[in-house]
């Protein structure tokens, strides 16, 4: 359930919340155009799949999606915020501990108790605060999420204001309506999850299951993930449409379990593309062909990257490359086996 | 009294940092007695590139950052082809050339208006929302007209750094995290439509750059003279120098050098060390990358970051596009945050007419040879056991090296030499 911000105003001021919580300070908490909320979490990220969002142009175009579709929350490398503004979000005072239970028994009750993690100025962050205040979110989760120890002070990813990875991840999946696990690192722990894993690294289907916790997730693999991938998703989320998934967790239409959605069933070099002869096939590397005997993983990779390819120039056109295309063996990127299972990359001679 | 200042975290860049500074009155003046820079992320991929194929690690190896992974795959198939003893084709190095001066320029780009700019313009009225509500808003601020129009500036910035990463993909295959990058060249081919399309895209990206990126950077150097004078940082300036003009890499469109603060002098990898007194590592500190370690210790004492501290013979050198263009004598007007900025901006210009001159007569996109290889595989040695390559290179933000030791065996019933990797260490620039 979300509560709309007019709704919340109405309610608030109907039942004098006001003398509660400043008024200013729940207009600021529940500030914004309306738009749906995005809280953007980078774990164990390289960035690169938000880059590459800013590359989207053929479904829309970034600045589109942030002026016009979302209201972008936290995203630590776009918000104009840093240091405590970021992670506290609210230039008046902070509510307390008391106040905040309040307010939640009071408007927001789901049944669930929350816990809140008080930094050390015995105020309540931004984090718990979005938590309990701001319901309906759409979490996107870019990185994998290392293991923590409890009793050790240093910690493998901190995303500020004294808050872990693990422990931000484990507060605002909790109250978020819909998880979005964007890129490999985030679907199945990707790079850093490989051997031998040396910070504990997971995924977040694999984190929630840790944590106890059942949440609608969307996996949207990739390194990075293809921005027509996310684009595409996020735009049939907010409408409200239902996005069928595959055996993965992966949006089914973009990737897939059948034989006939594997990138080489797509690719150019597909025998049923070369009619009467047989396709070309690379002998060493650099050579134009099919490149399956030099360490190709397209029969293991299932991925539409074949046909929409990558870095469109304009709306509604597909992109000018990929990686075979660019002569490059499939690295299968978007399997949860990456790149463990993928790797080596280049075979043959 | 000793105040510190924290701020946590730092916002609008790659990575996960933290920045605590410690202020206090000593001989009755305020000054900054303490500061600390926590890299706050650990994910060890000096530690995960071990036993892998040696022809993985400019795969895995860009996968470190998302806003620079053309120049971790250069670095990575530098130090791989001088372990190997190869040297790619004339193609193949500029077409490698051409990927990662599009990747440049894009991250320049998204550096001044996405990350930058935010800190000089009051957007007050103008963006209203988040991600760009809440913030700091201080009264010297750009505001009202030229507000108004660096924010749509901004906003033109957004598409044009998305068609510099098309124009980088045309032979990267995608961007960011580009394919075609290996030890012995670039697997993709100059055809005689792509440098045509590179041309294309490459003609309005250098108008954005010369009508409205660099006008940008000098008219905010104009409005806030102040930062002209501080962020004067440590005076000394390195660079690892960038873009091959000839196969032996003798010659280079930005040199390599240092200048120690009155000269420029050469420059000798051998003196590079990382010490890690302060981070959370068990390993020896001062160690020359070639023979680095990376042991990870969560638990270690005074330690505060997950960064090593490079040091070239003992000593704190600046990187970065004012670095470079300074050894290279482009740019000498100053060293501050405006410097630095301005500096960026001229150097993105002078790339983008490095691949294509004004009158499209020459440049590298003009050397590039339709039909002829772009790559040839090397043939790993079987002597020395092990090999070791270094690969120095220029991310944007600065001097970024790959250290690899490669293992030359023959495997019984096999003829060819396979390589797997030993040990992989990586300075980059932000450390």
């Amino acid at each position: 359930m979300r509560l709309s911000r007019r709704d919340f105003l109405k309610i608030a001021g109907a039942a004098g919340i006001t003398s509660v919580l400043p008024l200013d300070l729940i207009q600021k908490a529940m500030a914004g155009s309306g738009d749906p909320r995005v809280i953007w979490l980078q774990g164990q990220s390289c960035s690169g799949c938000s880059v590459s969002l800013l590359n989207s142009v053929k479904t829309t175009t970034i600045d589109d999606i942030l002026l016009n579709k979302i209201n972008l929350e936290y995203h630590s490398t776009l918000i104009a915020a840093a240091g405590d503004l970021a992670i506290k979000g609210a230039l008046g005072p902070h509510p307390n501990l008391t106040e905040l239970g309040a307010f939640e028994n009071q408007w927001l009750m789901e049944g669930t108790e929350l816990k809140f993690d008080l930094d050390k100025d015995g105020r309540v962050n931004l984090v718990d605060f979005n938590a309990l205040c701001r319901q309906g979110y759409i979490l996107v989760v870019e990185g994998s999420i290392p293991a923590e120890d409890a009793a050790c002070p240093v910690k493998f990813c901190d995303i500020g204001g004294h808050l872990s990875m693990e422990e931000a991840f484990s507060i605002l999946s909790q109250k978020a309506d819909k998880i979005i696990a964007l890129g490999t690192c985030a679907c199945y722990g990707g790079i850093p999850h490989a051997v031998p894993n040396p910070t504990g690294a997971k995924g977040v289907s694999d984190k929630l299951i840790e944590l106890g916790y059942s949440k609608p997730l969307i996996n949207i693999p990739g390194c990075p993930a293809h921005p027509d991938w996310f684009v595409l998703t996020l735009l049939k989320v907010l409408a409200g449409q239902t996005v069928t998934l595959d055996s993965k967790g992966r949006p089914a239409e973009l990737f897939g379990d059948s034989s006939s959605q594997k990138v080489h069933a797509k690719c150019l070099f597909h025998p049923s593309r070369w009619p009467g002869t047989e396709p070309p096939k690379a002998e060493t590397l650099g050579d134009y062909g099919c490149l399956e005997t030099l360490g190709c993983k397209g029969k293991n990779t299932w991925s539409n990257c074949p046909v929409l390819k990558w870095n469109s120039g304009s709306p509604g056109q597909n992109g000018v490359n990929w990686c075979v295309e660019a002569r490059t063996p499939c690295c299968g990127c978007v399997e949860p086996d990456f790149p463990d299972g993928k790797t080596p990359f280049i075979t043959g001679s | 009294m000793a105040t510190t200042f924290t701020i946590d975290p730092v916002t609008r860049i790659e990575g996960h940092l933290k920045i605590e500074v410690t202020v206090d009155t000593v001989d009755n003046q305020q000054q900054v007695v303490n500061a600390r820079s926590c890299g706050v992320m650990f994910r060890g991929f000096e530690k995960i590139l071990i036993n892998h194929d040696a022809f993985d690690a400019p795969i895995i190896s860009q996968r470190i950052c998302g806003v620079c992974p053309v120049s971790h795959a250069t670095a990575s198939c530098l130090s791989l082809e001088n372990a190997f003893g190869a040297t790619p084709p004339a193609n193949g190095r500029i077409l490698r050339n051409l990927i990662l001066g599009a990747n440049y320029i894009q991250s320049h780009i998204l550096h001044f208006y996405h990350l930058a700019a935010m800190d000089y313009i009051n957007t007050q009225g103008i963006l209203d929302m988040a991600p760009w509500t809440p913030r700091f808003i201080t009264p010297d601020m750009i505001s009202g007209s030229l507000a108004q129009t660096l924010v749509s500036h901004y906003v033109q910035a957004l598409a044009i750094r998305r068609k510099v990463h098309q124009m980088g993909a045309l032979f990267g295959g995608k961007l960011p995290h580009p394919a075609s990058f290996m030890p012995g060249g670039c697997l993709d081919v100059p055809s005689t439509e792509k440098p045509a399309a590179f041309r294309v895209l490459l003609d309005e990206i250098k108008q954005f750059i010369d009508t409205v990126f660099v006008p940008d950077t000098q008219a905010l150097k104009d409005l806030f003279p102040q930062y002209s004078e501080i962020g004067r940082g440590c005076g000394k300036l390195l660079a690892y120098g960038v873009f091959d003009l000839n196969d032996a890499g003798t010659s280079k469109l930005l040199a390599r050098g240092r200048y120690n603060g009155t000269s420029i002098e050469p420059l000798d990898p051998a003196v590079i060390a990382e010490d890690v007194k302060y981070s959370w590592f068990s390993s020896p500190s001062g160690l020359n990358p070639s023979v680095g370690e990376t042991e990870a210790d969560r638990y270690k004492e005074g330690a505060y970051s997950w960064t090593k501290a490079p040091r070239y013979n003992g000593q704190v050198y600046e990187l970065g596009p004012l670095a470079r263009m300074w050894v290279n004598g482009d740019y000498r007007n100053g060293i501050s945050v405006m410097d630095r900025l301005l500096a960026r901006a001229l150097e993105a210009q002078k790339i983008a007419y490095a691949m294509d001159s004004a009158d499209h007569t020459s440049g590298w996109l003009n050397e590039l040879s339709v039909g002829a290889p772009s790559y040839s595989k090397p043939t790993i040695p079987t002597v020395p056991n092990p090999l070791n390559g270094i690969g120095l290179t220029e991310a944007p933000r600065g001097a970024l090296g790959h250290w690899s030791t490669i293992s030359a065996y023959i495997p019984a019933g096999s003829t060819t030499a396979k390589g797997k990797i030993l040990r992989y260490q990586v300075i980059t620039p932000t450390s």
